[in-house]
């Protein structure tokens, strides 16, 4: 098989993979819950997605998903305004969520942050090691080049 | 996932043999890859996380990495298949061990939306250790360099 033939090809089933994931993904997510909230009341979802914690009550919170704020009722002890928060709740018809368990992703944002300098790293790394051949699209050992 | 020091640092501590000398940097792009490819685009935008439900899993990853290897000359090609798919089965092996809320990774996509891990660890708590990663690299090279200038 040819270069091209093998490129495509992979680029085809890759392609194929992420819309498969996409369409056919049976979990609910909140945000199908919020657009149909008759249909998806009393399921138990789980919620993460970049969630954030807004604004916390006595007997509940608020949280930012996909640009929307969507109150929880439920324990709020140990969050913080502004961290990445997991749950898993029930959605009411409401578009409330009775919360059932949850985790505070305390240090995401460090994660986020500390996860560049290695890839910078390996970038440099590489293009010290490797020449691309701009004609024919490959690259190779810069000290055999 | 671990942070990236986190599965950097036993990329660095697995490759240390002379062996490794020619594609090690091949198999620290595959230790990184998984999320590389993923990650980004749903932290700078999270209505994007439904297109990369397929990324983070072994097979697209297989297929990701015979991609990229087309992209090197011929006799390039055998090796950095191999280096890559090395540090990406690294890197999974690692994210195995974490816990989620409830579902994990989907190891057997598209076959399978079950998920299962081992749950040693909330994705945050190997970030603490990051430190200690980087002293031991950093004594661990310092002692190589002294080493050398010594012969
Ligand atoms: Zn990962």
């Amino acid at each position: 098989m040819s270069r091209f033939l093998r490129i495509s090809l992979y680029l085809v089933l890759l392609a194929g993979l992420i819309w498969y994931g996409r369409t056919r993904d049976p979990r609910v997510t909140l945000a199908m819950c919020l657009a149909e909230p008759e249909k998806y009341h009393g399921t138990r979802i789980e919620v993460a997605n970049e969630t954030i914690v807004q604004q916390l009550f006595n007997d509940g919170f608020t949280i930012r998903y996909l640009g929307k704020t969507v109150t929880v009722i439920g324990d709020p002890t140990g969050l913080r305004p502004n961290e990445f928060l997991s749950m898993i709740a029930v959605f009411d018809r409401s578009g409330r969520l009775l919360l059932e368990k949850k985790h505070l992703a305390l240090y995401r944002r460090w994660k986020i942050w500390v996860s560049v300098p290695p890839v910078l790293l390996f970038l440099i790394f590489f293009l010290r090691r490797y020449r691309l051949d701009l004609s024919t699209l490959q690259w190779q050992e810069a000290d055999r080049a | 996932m671990p942070d990236l020091i986190t599965h950097s640092a036993f990329a660095y501590a697995l490759t240390r043999s002379q062996r490794f000398d020619r594609f090690r940097v091949i198999f620290y792009l595959g230790t990184v890859l998984p999320d590389v490819i993923t990650r980004p685009f749903y932290i700078i935008n999270p209505h994007l996380y439904p297109y990369t439900v397929a990324v983070h899993t072994p097979l697209f990853m297989i297929l990701f990495c015979l991609l990229a290897a087309e992209f090197f000359i011929e006799p390039l090609r055998k090796p950095v298949r191999l280096y890559l798919l090395a540090g990406v089965f690294l890197h999974l092996f690692l994210d195995f061990f974490q816990r989620h809320i409830e579902s994990g990774y989907l190891w057997l996509f598209p076959f399978s939306w079950k998920t299962f891990e081992i749950g040693l660890f909330w994705p945050e708590t190997p970030l603490m250790l990051a430190p200690l990663w980087l002293t031991l690299i950093a004594a661990y090279e310092a002692i190589r360099l002294l080493r050398k200038k010594s012969d």
